[in-house]
């Protein structure tokens, strides 16, 4: 019986603690599985100056060119240097929906926008689009055997931005669908926008996703 | 003339720019506060190693209660934590990378169809979820006490289980194992659905634990 009250009066202490200790510090003396806290003055001016030496490190490795940003959630592109916008454009991105390839019902082509830091590998005025077999496949058409049978020139804009894999910066005949996720993976934006990626970035820029 | 143009440029390089001085303290700690200045090192060396590879990667900041989406030092996206509690807090160290997270539902597209197919988009994220990473850091995902009361008396009950087994193991055995680090964050709706969007497999994080005051 005893045991018993000790045993659930015990556990009600145990919820109760939970419950305070949320969003509250917990104490790390010691307990940082690093090192103790430094305590005396030298140790701590050594510490300080790793800390600015790191933030110099890490200050480094951020872009000092103009960058590009793209938010697939809200479908926005970004140019910016260091923290300054120096452009913000509704784009579409990736519809994230998959689409059977013909003959293999396990195989699937699916239609994301790649997540992750690229480069702008490639600058292209005046794209032709050369359709890839999903295009044929998702109008329910045969795929082509002629190569030339695949050129559509004049639906990507004027300006294509190439960041590897066949996924591109450019135009779009659709305006009317930027700000949804409708692309089978590229990042389409309307003819200004465009015209100034084009002109703000260079092979090398580097673009980051998510 | 030439005098006021050398003087101007030097005015124009000493005046320092929003996002240099931001630099000068990134995770925002007081320098005189050495436990603070000791987690915020340790957390700082473990970007720098993820931040000089191309990938994003994830800063959970207990201290400023955001999650940060962030690549090359870069801050991508930041969403606002309401609330979080943790277990083990002490075995948070280090890098951790996603190795499990909420499966994607996804619509298939029918040949000569495809213009009347709605696309995925971020409702369609769930806002309560578990994440796992390795090594066996667990995250649980969940939306505010008000808006999923039931949900969020479910999740008390298991971290309170958790604590009583725990409890019993240490009372059983001295030499019982560390458990693992598990963390509860409470998101909005939105933020909850924004983070599971923006997760790839392989994700690695590093987590800002609060320092003793």
């Amino acid at each position: 019986m005893t045991r018993a009250l000790l045993l659930l009066s015990s556990s009600l202490l145990g919820f109760l603690l939970m419950t305070l200790t949320q969003s509250s510090p917990i104490p790390m003396t010691d307990a940082s599985g690093v090192q103790p806290i430094v305590r005396d003055p030298t140790a701590l001016r050594a510490l300080q100056a790793r800390y600015k030496s790191l933030t110099k490190q890490l200050t480094q490795l951020i872009p000092a060119q103009p960058y590009i940003l793209v938010d697939t959630a809200r479908n926005h592109l970004f140019i910016k240097r260091r923290d300054r916008v120096m452009l913000d454009a509704l784009a579409s991105t990736g519809s994230g929906t998959m689409l059977d390839k013909p003959g293999d019902s396990n195989s699937q082509w699916i239609f994301d926008t790649p997540r992750g830091e690229f480069y702008v590998q490639s600058k292209l005025v005046n794209p032709v689009w050369v359709k890839p077999d999903w295009a044929f496949v998702e109008e329910g058409l045969a795929v082509p055997k002629n190569q030339m049978d695949r050129m559509e020139p004049g639906v990507l804009g004027e300006y294509a931005l190439g960041f590897g894999k066949g996924f591109f910066i450019h135009g779009t005949l659709y305006t009317r669908l930027l700000g949804k996720n409708v692309t089978h993976g590229c990042i389409r934006l309307n003819d200004d926008d465009l015209k100034s990626v084009y002109q703000l970035a260079r092979v090398g820029t580097p673009i980051m996703i998510f | 003339m030439a005098i006021v143009l050398l003087l101007l440029s030097l005015l124009v390089g000493c005046v320092p720019t929003a996002s240099s001085a931001e630099l000068d303290n990134p995770l925002d700690v007081d320098i005189n506060d050495p436990a603070a200045l000791q987690e915020a090192t340790r957390v700082l060396a473990d970007e720098l190693k993820l931040a000089a590879r191309p990938q994003t990667y994830l800063l959970i900041d207990l201290v400023s209660q955001a999650v940060v989406i962030k690549a090359r030092g870069v801050e991508m996206h930041r969403l606002s934590i309401l609330r979080w509690s943790v277990e083990s807090l002490e075995n948070m160290t280090g890098i951790f990378r996603l190795t499990a997270r909420p499966p994607i539902v996804r619509r298939k597209v029918t040949p000569s169809a495809a213009a009347g197919q709605d696309p995925i988009s971020l409702s369609d994220m769930p806002v309560s979820y578990r994440l796992a990473f390795s090594s066996s850091l667990t995250m649980e995902i969940m939306p505010p006490a008000q808006q999923a009361p039931l949900q969020w008396a479910l999740s008390r009950a298991k971290a309170w289980w958790r604590w009583l087994r725990r409890w019993f193991q240490t009372l059983s055995s001295p030499n019982v194992s560390e458990p693992a680090p598990h963390i509860l964050l409470t998101f909005s709706e939105n933020e909850a659905q924004s983070l599971a969007w923006s997760l790839i497999d392989g994700m690695p994080l590093v987590i800002r634990r609060p320092a003793e005051r």
